[in-house]
């Protein structure tokens, strides 16, 4: 006999039939009534979930959206100090800027006795700029070309060298005179994008270029700021305007712990907390503070510039009219 | 939620056929417990679908598919077995023939191979029809039936010898 005939036969063998049941009836319809009210309650508990759900989402606009009672936050004699404002962290070293990739226009800003100048990245990939800059300048005595070494360290401890600008970014270099009473050197000029820019400093003993830099720029809080402000104001007497501060975002923002303000006119700035009987500024929603700025009676005259910045706890900034920078006013009689 | 009452044909087809699925469920599992809840599991199933069962598929092949998978996807259900406040029957298990060498052997093999061999030796399933129950292809069904009959020839081939000495 091979072994298929064996097993054929062992299988068929009846010492492996199992008793059978009672009431096998019974025994399954009592099974089925639990399998059936398991699957209800599972259908009722996943129905009722869905319901409380769908009515939270339904409810939410309406209670937690809800502008608050307060419309106007009125404004708070309470100074405070600015945190220290939060900047782009330094970039990796990118590679180095090619002449021509640095724009044909330079331009400059002058502050106190500091040149800087500002030239672009034209490319369309992020480089760096590393190191300072030769400086080149006209021996008075000779006529002659000659080449000045001075080095000036960063003025700001927000400016980042080595300068790695993306695309239409600039990089700064500033440049200084040592002045003296009897000046050897005039017509500055440093070296950038392959040539000689030059630099609108009086003549001196010696110049000084810093190392290339970029400012990193301020972190913005998801935030958008308008002010409403009257076109005019009498100096000798208080501006009052209205900011208002609009979350677009589908997450409330939080005024804890209460952010400081800045406002500044005609070069005069002061700094207060702002009124935060308002916890957060809802999602999709906008608080207005009312501002108040007292115009010293020894105000310049003319047109000058209002503007305002808040900035959170963590350091994150939020501008008013981010677009020009502020509203422009008039200081009268 | 209405009570539920068992069709009088799905009944009939309990009375009837009960027995006949605890044997094919204990062939496969070797232990008259497991194959008891095996068969209970799988007409509880088929009870929630016998309307669909009756206009599309023959009840046995149906049945006899749920406590094959059931059976060789155990362990998973056993996570879930649940608690009741009934106490189960009492089973008295007579102790396995020690001299029966063969059946021995059987539930020595795996399971794919031990339920190839139910359904090709016991349920008289042709190749194909046993692929059509565990759902595999019949190359799968013939590399199994093969390694399982080779198996159980080592084993006869050993216990003979065993025997001898």
């Amino acid at each position: 006999m091979d072994i298929e005939q064996l097993v054929r036969r062992e299988l068929a063998d009846g010492r492996h039939s199992p008793e059978g049941w009672a009431e096998p009836v019974q025994r399954v319809q009592a099974g089925v009534r639990r399998r059936r009210h398991r699957r209800y309650t599972i259908i009722l508990s996943a129905t009722a979930v869905v319901i409380v759900l769908v009515g939270a989402a339904l409810l939410r606009p309406a209670t937690m959206d809800a502008p608050p009672a307060q419309t106007v936050f009125e404004w708070v004699a309470e100074p405070a100090a600015l945190p220290e404002l939060d900047r782009r962290d330094p970039r990796p070293d990118a590679k180095p800027c090619t002449d021509d990739a640095l724009g044909n226009e330079a331009w400059h800003e002058q502050t106190g006795d500091t040149f800087t100048v500002l030239i672009a990245n034209n490319r369309i990939e992020r480089c760096t700029l590393a190191g300072p800059s030769s400086i080149v300048a006209t021996e008075i005595a000779t006529g002659a070309r000659v080449t000045l070494t001075g080095t000036l360290p960063l003025r700001h401890g927000f400016d980042q060298a080595p300068a790695t600008i993306d695309p239409g970014e600039p990089a700064r270099i500033d440049v200084e005179v040592q002045p003296c009473a009897a000046p050897r050197y005039q017509h500055p000029r440093i070296i950038a994008g392959g040539r000689e820019v030059p630099v609108d400093l009086a003549p001196g003993c010696g110049y000084a270029a810093s190392p290339w830099y970029v400012q990193a720029p301020l972190i913005n809080a998801p935030l958008t700021v308008t002010m409403s402000a009257p076109g005019t104001v009498r100096r000798g007497t208080a501006l009052v305007y209205d900011v208002t501060v609009r979350n677009a975002f589908p997450r409330a923002f939080s005024l804890q712990p209460c952010p400081a303000y800045q406002q500044t006119i005609a070069g005069l700035k002061t700094t207060y907390r702002l009124n935060c009987a308002a916890k957060s500024v809802p999602r999709h929603s906008a608080l207005t503070f009312r501002m108040r700025f007292e115009v010293p009676a020894t105000a310049p005259l003319g047109p000058t510039v209002l503007t305002w910045m808040a900035v959170a706890a963590d350091g994150r900034v939020a501008i008013a009219n981010l677009s020009n920078g502020g509203v422009p006013i008039e200081i009268t009689e | 939620m209405p009570s539920w009452e068992a069709p009088p044909s799905f009944a009939e087809y309990v009375r009837d056929r009960h027995r006949e699925l605890l044997r094919f469920a204990y062939l496969l599992s070797g232990d008259e417990q497991l194959a008891a809840d095996l068969v209970q599991d799988a007409l509880e199933r088929t009870g929630m679908a016998w309307k669909r069962v009756q206009r599309t598929d023959e009840p046995g092949v149906y049945v006899r598919r749920i406590i094959v998978n059931q059976y060789l996807n155990r362990r998973r259900a056993l996570r879930r077995e649940r608690l009741t406040d009934r106490v189960p029957e009492v089973v008295h298990v007579d102790p396995e023939p020690a001299d029966h060498g063969l059946w021995q052997a059987i539930r020595a093999l795996p399971r794919q191979q031990r339920t190839v061999l139910v359904l090709r030796y016991y349920d008289d399933l042709s190749e194909a029809q046993a692929a059509a129950v565990l759902g595999c292809s019949v190359g799968t069904v013939k590399s199994n039936t093969s390694r399982a009959l080779q198996k159980l020839r080592d084993s006869m081939r050993m216990e003979a010898a065993a025997d001898g000495h």
